[in-house]
């Protein structure tokens, strides 16, 4: 059906919420049942404690995450006992988490179970390997509530997005949020840039610590680093390497609305900024169009692909928008990225 | 770790540790094992009278290197040791309790990991230091592991019990004709009344949807899950013959449960019966493995065997302090090796400022303490006569804290450390009153060097003051400094470096070596001699010159 098909284009695939009760669980509950119905064998990690049956933040129902037979999960040794399923220790793997050092292992019997995964994102690529390895065809990752906190761009080939009536009352208002985050993660990428030594002037200037201005037109006689840890209050500093020619100004932390506002308007045009990954930029949605029409140019190191979004109607303050409006909505918004009501999906 | 020390056997406190660089050297050591790593951190010394003791530990060692040099295995030794975890606190409690699947899982886990290395180190026989393998397991091991596969997973396996294995397939049975009976309802529900269930038969319907809604309602299949102001969720009720399947299920469960009980409560014995010899095992690998550490770390730094005379000496060729080694390296320098030979006695270092006279005492009491721990030492050869203590006094050690200040604290320190010396003491005093006035300087260190000579210690100082070395009964050492550079060869390597590289220059030309001095061989005046290299004003240079040779008249005179 829907979703798996446009999941299972990828080999690690993280979930991820644009907020609380954005139907996440719901969309991985789904892709599960989807996926078991079609005989792939799942792994399934967490980027951090998942499964509860109440929402800890708002006290809302949530499902915990049901394992088909043979599925691979991890799971924290502390919330062992408290799972449904039967759960075979595949191997303890080294990685501790607030409950506990993170099992891998196997449905022996099929059951509901609590997941959670390591916290760090070596220790979720390692995880995901490990369970490709045990013979899992798709990894899912049961990813954060909160977009910029993701560790999708290393550990997952893409992310799902869910998305839905928890943003706002309004459906132009869920739609145009979706799509400031989608726009942000599909921002271009470095290597689109055909500009060869910029990755290398970028590890020489910055050394991963240091703010770094590069020339533009690879014009190498230029590129220095800035004694700023940080872009906070850094706006001035950048504007006047701009001013000296700089083409593309590199943040090794985050790229926030203050920085940018810090910079005299006329000169933002003059350079590119690149971040790390698009969890790095920290812009409001307000702010980013008012700096994009101005010219402001974002690249970042590795992009976030995003495989669906899914949306819910239903919002935890008790109120519901009309699904098949808020999808269609939601699409024309994001352009090309398929959108879909998992609960509707059988429907 | 090692603070404490000196309460259980008064041989070395914190500080000397310190000082000394023995702690860096402890605490450098890689154990892979937490039984290796309690050791460790356990660490005892070897006092007088353990010399047969130490000398076995040292055998023990010697044989760790051999084998870590020699063995093809020892590095699957080390992979093997690896992953080991303690489960001290698991065996301690399964006399009282049933074990849970995951302490089931690490039991069998460390038992793999004990069987692989009592593998290799069969394979090695008896290159294997001290015979440290651990102990055959394999009967409660294949309790653990029913199917023998000897993968570390764990699971309440349907081998573990025949009843187990029935009750389960019991479930599924009933399971599988549940959901395919649920099938058949969410068809008929979908022909009678058009709607479509989700794979976890339900669905929820916007009440702006009325057609939809009231066929939901109206239908049998459906009961309302849950309802908000915008939308209905609707699950599939069970039939009279799916009712009766999931409660034969959940009673089914339950006897699972149990019986899942039984199983580890029939493990948990196994393990509790062998739980002593398990334990044992982990005390015999945490020994294999702080030997292979203690031994990598003689390999890596060049460490050789000392000598353990029965009597109180210590004598040491070409001996290196590590700390200062390394330190030296890393800023491209060489280290030059000391040698020196110390009996019950004092012995008094002079020598040029920046001679490494600090050093050369500090490596004696790096020396000491090493072996008296059952490690090899950093020398070409080293004989250590066992010491009851070892006490380190730095000059300029402040106790900001105490608020006293530097002479004051080095007189607290004295007077701890001669206090708490007795026996076969080792006492290594660096300048001590060394930034009071020289007279009285000089004086309070010949009293207290009076005092040492006639007690039976070993004491190693370093000091400035005239006279001190030439008094009656003190060995004298010197370090020769600059006295065997040629002043013109001096000159021009100076005169070469970079005005920012002058102290590296001078650095590598000072002969760090220490030579025995006999009578007043004198205090060898190279302080004023490297200001002058250094580039010191020479108004400054020549002024103190002239006054140290009307010094020298003035003495002639009378």
């Amino acid at each position: 059906m829907g979703l798996l098909s446009e999941a299972a284009k990828y080999r690690v695939v993280s979930l991820v919420g644009m907020a609380k009760n954005t139907g996440k669980t719901t969309a991985l509950s789904a892709l599960i049942d989807e996926a078991h119905g079609a005989g792939l064998r799942l792994g399934i990690s967490s980027t951090g404690r998942d499964g509860e049956t109440k929402d800890l933040v708002t006290g809302t129902a949530k499902p915990r995450v049901f394992l088909p037979e043979g599925a691979l999960a991890t799971v924290p040794a502390g919330l062992y006992g408290f799972c449904d399923a039967g759960l075979e220790i595949v191997k303890a793997t080294g990685l501790h988490g607030p409950l506990g050092q993170i099992l891998l292992c196997r449905a022996a019997e099929a059951g509901y179970a609590q997941i959670a995964g390591p916290v760090s994102t070596a220790g979720q690529t390692e995880i995901c390997a490990e369970m490709r390895g045990l013979g899992a065809d798709m990894v899912l990752i049961d990813g954060a509530i909160d977009r910029r906190s993701v560790a999708a761009p290393y550990a997952s080939d893409a992310v799902i997005l869910a998305t839905g009536a928890a943003l706002s009352g309004r459906i132009s208002e869920v739609a145009a949020e979706t799509a400031h985050v989608a726009e942000i993660y599909g921002l271009p990428e470095l290597g689109d840039l055909g500009d060869e030594g910029i990755a290398e002037a970028i590890a020489r200037h910055s050394g991963g610590k240091r703010i770094a201005c590069l020339g533009a037109g690879g014009d190498r006689a230029l590129d220095r680093g800035l004694d700023l840890r940080t872009g906070l209050g850094a706006g001035g500093l950048i504007g006047a390497e701009i001013a000296k020619g700089a083409g593309y100004v590199y943040l090794p932390g985050a790229l926030t609305g203050g920085l940018l506002e810090g910079i005299e308007p006329g000169l933002l045009k003059g350079a590119a900024f690149i971040v790390d990954d698009p969890t790095k930029i920290f812009v409001e949605r307000a702010v980013w169009r008012r700096l994009r029409g101005r010219g402001l140019k974002v690249r970042v190191i590795a992009g976030v692909k995003i495989a669906a979004i899914t949306v819910n109607p239903f919002s935890p303050a008790g109120f519901s928008l009309d699904s098949t409006e808020l999808v269609r909505a939601v699409g024309a918004a994001v352009g090309g990225i398929p959108v879909m009501d998992v609960r509707r999906a059988g429907a | 770790m090692y603070p404490d020390a000196r309460t259980k056997t008064g041989f070395l406190d914190a500080s000397t540790g310190k000082e000394t660089g023995f702690l860096d050297v402890v605490s450098g050591l890689e154990p892979l094992t937490p039984f290796g790593k309690r050791l460790a951190s356990d660490i005892r010394p070897f006092m007088p009278g353990e010399e047969a003791a130490l000398e076995a530990e040292l055998d023990l060692l010697q044989g760790a290197c051999a084998m870590l040099s020699g063995e093809a295995g020892a590095e699957r030794v080390m992979d093997a040791m690896r992953g080991m975890k303690d489960i001290s606190l698991t065996l301690g409690q399964c006399g009282g309790r049933v074990l849970s699947v995951v302490e089931l899982f690490e039991t069998k886990a460390l038992l793999l990991g004990m069987e692989t290395l009592r593998g290799l180190c069969e394979g090695m026989g008896g290159a294997v230091p001290g015979g440290f393998a651990p102990e055959d397991m394999g009967g409660l091991l294949d309790a653990l592991d029913p199917d023998g596969g000897r993968m570390p997973a764990f699971y309440i396996y349907d081998m573990f019990s025949v009843r187990l294995a029935e009750l389960r397939r019991e479930r599924k049975g009933l399971d599988l004709l549940l959901r395919a009976g649920r099938k058949r309802l969410a068809a008929e529900l979908l022909a009678a009344s058009g709607i479509s269930l989700g794979p976890r038969f339900e669905t929820s319907i916007a009440r702006s949807d009325e057609a939809a809604l009231e066929a939901a309602r109206s239908a049998p299949q459906l009961y309302t899950a849950g309802e908000d102001l915008f939308s209905v969720s609707f699950a599939l009720s069970d039939d009279e013959e799916g009712r009766g399947l999931a409660l034969r299920m959940d009673a089914l469960s339950l006897e699972i449960e149990d019986e899942e009980h039984e199983v580890r409560k029939a493990l948990t014995a196994k393990v509790a019966s062998e739980a002593a010899r398990i334990l044992e095992s982990c005390e015999r690998v945490g020994r294999l493995d702080f030997l292979m550490a203690k031994a990598r770390h003689a390999l890596a730094n060049g460490c050789v065997r000392p000598a353990i005379p029965r009597g109180h000496t210590l004598r040491i060729e070409d001996g290196r302090h590590l700390g200062t080694e390394r330190a030296l390296r890393g800023r491209g320098l060489e280290y030059r090796p000391v040698s020196l030979s110390l009996g019950r006695g004092v012995a008094c270092i002079t020598g040029a400022n920046m001679g490494g006279k600090t050093v050369a005492v500090k490596m004696a009491g790096l020396v000491a303490a090493m072996a008296q721990h059952g490690f090899f030492v950093p020398c070409v050869s080293a004989a250590v006569g066992l010491s009851s203590s070892i006490s380190m006094l730095i000059g300029d050690s402040q106790d900001i804290g105490k608020g006293l200040s530097s002479f004051g604290g080095e007189i607290e320190g004295l007077r701890a450390a001669l206090s708490g010396s007795g026996g076969r003491a080792m006492l290594l005093i660096d300048e001590i009153a060394g930034s009071t006035n020289p007279s009285e300087g000089g004086a309070l260190t010949k009293g207290l060097i009076a005092y040492l000579l006639k007690r039976p210690y070993i004491c190693l100082m370093t000091t400035h003051f005239d006279g001190v070395a030439a008094m009656d009964g003190v060995v004298g050492y010197r370090t020769r400094g600059l006295s065997g550079t040629d002043p013109e060869a001096l000159a021009a390597a100076l005169g070469e470096a970079k005005p920012g590289d002058r102290l590296r220059t001078l650095s590598g030309l000072m002969d760090y070596r220490l030579e025995r001095t006999s009578g007043e061989a004198g205090i060898p005046r190279d302080a004023i001699r490297i200001a002058e290299i250094l580039g010191l004003d020479r108004e400054i240079v020549e002024f103190a010159k002239d006054s140290l040779d009307s010094a020298a008249r003035r003495i002639q005179g009378h």
